[in-house]
């Protein structure tokens, strides 16, 4: 189609505001700022407008203008991407979820839930409760990321080594394409006896289209819990443990890690307390509906855990309890952020077994490059968190971060892992696919795309490497916060 | 009947079929004279047992599979087709058969089906093309799943060669509540999932039904039962019905992957 052209950030506004109501249409340098980036704050590049659509329909429309103005368009939920996804990498429109938070039907019976892509993943879980069930991925930003987040990321969090990450959860989508048409994609009854292309647009990063509302599975909540929170004198000693555990065929519901300086980010930050000697901690939790089969998986998780020289296992008695012992965990990144001015979180995978010898890699490399290291991740998935804390006002610094992140991720695949376990590609980790791919797998990725558009508006430079015309604007935004 | 990557030389354009073990052969349309058939390898290439993951070539039958894995005390969680019969094992033949058919099974409620435990895949393309995707970590967002997308593909879009599972260790493997009604090894059947508000409904109407499990709302019957309101059904000789018409971006993701419609 050839594209009308609308020249400067004016003409693009009131061509916008036609389509929507003046509440749905933002702009101003304010908004800029505060559209520039998402929670990967390393590269910044600001949209002309962001507009705020209620509907499939009025997405539709939003789409269908840009394609005939030719403007980029960038999908957002809630911001809290770790990759830069969600950076108008050419500027353009960003397209917030903001106004799109209904949850449209609840079906307890089936076991399923119809929402729009705004909604928060918390939402849909307290929507589910009352019935006895719960929407099973939790990514720890599960407060405020949503669901077309979730969906675009394919979220994991720490229960998902049991329940399986977000794919796994994703009945039917409302899409938008590139183009502005909507489409239904997937079965309300799982296994359809076609090509599984709902797998294609979860985890597509909002590269292809919009997700506008999705049908998902709820999961029944467990009725037995137990939770153990083991401290040990060594980190080798807490990986040890978490190869023996996997190795031994237990099934934990989450198999959480934090090290010792995390322990101390988190004692300096909330005068949390933790065993004397402890240098490392893991959160164990079994769940099902079996009483004595989940005492049983509890009790063979701590026996692991005295076996490997476990200073202490403290297991909760009550929802109360379990709570206080999940506090470490959840408040571990915002204890990191009061030990320097900028952390840096990484986000790489490995099979489980390699996790001994991984973090001490993890450790040499920060050593080597002078730089201060805390680890908190998703031990029984193999997904590593290196988080890096710095002040980045230090010359060189941020680019002694960038390396020793590189190194990581390379090890990660060396050992037969992967760039990223949850916080996708987006621009941040574009090189790392090349790490893990050969140049027919990279064709095959790049092909995929082709199935859902040639058009290159909808949320450019993102996920595939060396895209048309992305280099020069790489330039405008990378390291663009130092 | 040639190996995958030899057969498949670029330029070519004879059609081809992808067979396995022939077990699902009934599900498929009829194949025309001339159509070549081209198999994939056979044989584990490795398997962590420490990770609960394997690798396999996908022309290996599911019964060599099963038998490697378990003399680690591991599988992948699908009923015993000698115990449960075939319709509740989901028709076993090889590891390609499993993932590009994706039958339903006895133990899908709880244990998931090929979808859910596809870590990996290599392909080869028409044209002799070999890519891979994703990767033997248990969870990774490096890109399209294009492995996932091999599932439910029934031989129409690549050839699937090998495939990176993730397995189950047999102490987890909850048993099959599925109920076997008529006899251990039909020789055909059709294949329905519902949804549980549908399901006593559907039982009642399908005729002759062999075999049905309530956890996933799926019955297996001997004879061709009325299209259940919601869900899907899939009968011999590649009949089929999911409440909706075949997607545009099926009908592109063929023509990206297979541009010259080769696999039939
Ligand atoms: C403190 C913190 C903890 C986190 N913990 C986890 C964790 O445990 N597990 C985990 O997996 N991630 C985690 N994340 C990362 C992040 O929260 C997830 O990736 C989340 O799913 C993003 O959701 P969002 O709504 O914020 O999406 P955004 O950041 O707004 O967008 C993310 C990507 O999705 C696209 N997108 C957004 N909405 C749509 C839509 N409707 N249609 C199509 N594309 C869309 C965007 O274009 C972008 O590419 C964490 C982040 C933070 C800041």
């Amino acid at each position: 189609m050839m594209k009308r052209m609308v020249s400067g950030s004016d003409a693009l506004v009131a061509g916008l505001a036609q389509l929507l109501e003046p509440d749905q249409v933002l702009h101003g340098p304010a908004i800029e700022k505060a559209y520039e980036c998402d929670a990967y704050t390393v590269d910044r590049s600001p949209p002309f407008a962001v507009v705020l659509p209620r509907s499939t329909e009025e997405v539709c429309q939003i789409v269908k203008w840009c394609s005939e103005f030719g403007v980029p368009f960038t999908p957002r939920g809630a911001g809290t991407g770790l990759s830069g996804g969600a950076m108008a990498a050419k500027g353009g429109v960003v397209v917030s979820t903001k106004k799109m938070t209904q949850i449209l039907e609840l079906d307890p019976l089936n076991e399923r839930l119809w929402a729009q892509a705004g909604a928060t993943n918390a939402s849909l879980s307290a929507a589910a409760r009352p019935h006895g069930l719960h929407f099973a991925p939790d990514p720890s930003s599960q407060t405020v990321s949503t669901l077309g987040g979730n969906i675009a990321e394919n979220s994991g969090g720490p229960h998902t080594l049991k329940y399986g990450v977000t794919v796994q959860h994703v009945l039917q989508v409302t899409f938008v394409d590139s183009a502005g048409v909507a489409h239904r994609i997937g079965n309300l009854v799982e296994g359809d006896p076609e090509p599984d292309i709902l797998s294609l647009i979860v985890g597509s990063e909002g590269t292809v289209g919009l997700v506008t509302e999705a049908w998902v599975k709820l999961t029944p909540l467990p009725t037995e819990v137990r939770t153990l929170l083991a401290a040990f004198p060594s980190v080798r000693a807490a990986t040890e443990t978490v190869a023996k555990i996997v190795a031994s065929g237990i099934l934990p519901a989450a198999l959480e890690f934090m090290d010792g300086r995390m322990l101390m980010a988190l004692r300096q930050a909330f005068g949390l307390s933790f065993p004397a000697g402890a240098e490392a901690m893991l959160l164990i939790e079994c769940d099902g509906n079996d009483p004595a089969k989940v005492d049983h998986e509890a009790h063979s998780c701590e026996s692991v855990c005295r076996g490997r020289g476990a200073l202490s296992v403290e297991a909760a008695e009550t929802s109360e309890e379990r709570a206080r012992l999940w506090t470490a965990r959840k408040k571990g990144i915002g204890a990191m952020g009061r030990l320097a001015p900028t952390i840096v979180t990484h986000d790489g995978v490995i099979p489980r077994s390699r996790l001994p010898e991984m973090l001490d890699f993890v450790y040499e490399v920060a050593a080597r490059h002078g730089l201060g290291v805390a680890n908190l991740f998703h031990a029984g998935d193999g997904n590593l968190h290196p988080c890096f804390y710095f002040d980045d006002r230090e010359p060189g610094i941020v680019q002694r971060v960038v390396s020793a992140g590189e190194e990581i991720l390379a090890r990660c695949v060396e050992l037969g892992g992967s760039v990223t376990g949850e916080h996708g590609i987006g621009l941040e980790k574009l090189d790392g696919l090349k790490l893990m791919f050969s140049d027919d797998d990279l064709s095959l990725q790049r092909s995929m795309r082709r199935v859902f558009s040639t058009s290159e508006l909808c949320n450019p430079c993102k996920l595939i490497p060396d895209q048309r015309g992305c280099v020069e604007h790489m330039r405008r935004w990378r390291g663009a916060a130092t | 009947m040639r190996r995958a990557h030899a057969t498949l030389a670029r330029g070519c354009h004879l059609k081809h079929r992808i067979v396995g073990l022939g077990t699902k052969k009934w599900l498929l349309s009829h194949q025309e004279p001339g159509t070549k058939q081209v198999r994939a390898p056979s044989g584990i290439l490795e398997f962590w047992p420490a990770d609960q993951v394997v690798s396999v070539l996908a022309g290996t039958s599911l019964d060599d599979l099963q038998q490697g894995l378990r003399e680690q005390g591991q599988c992948l969680p699908l009923p015993d087709p000698q115990v449960q019969g075939k319709c509740l094992a989901g028709w076993p033949g090889t590891v390609g058969g499993l993932v590009a058919a994706n039958l339903p099974h006895g133990l899908w409620k709880v244990c998931g089906g090929p979808r859910d435990w596809v870590l990996g895949a290599t392909l080869v393309q028409a044209g002799g093309t070999r890519a891979k995707s994703g990767s033997r970590a248990v969870k990774s967002v490096a890109g399209f799943d294009v492995h996932r997308a091999m599932v439910g593909s029934w031989g129409q879009l690549a050839v699937i060669e090998s495939v990176i599972l993730r397995t189950w260790p047999m102490t987890a493997v909850p048993t099959c509540r599925g109920t076997l009604v008529g006899q251990l090894d039909p020789q055909e059947a059709w294949i329905q999932r519902t949804d549980r508000s549908n399901f006593a409904l559907a039982l009642d109407r399908s005729p002759k039904v062999l075999a049905y499990d309530e956890p996933s709302c799926t019955i297996w019957s001997a004879e061709e039962p009325p299209t259940p309101s919601i869900g899907w059904l899939l009968g011999p000789g590649g009949r089929r019905w999911s409440g909706q018409p075949v997607h545009p971006f099926r009908i592109r993701l063929k023509e990206v992957l297979d541009p010259n419609g080769v696999f039939v």
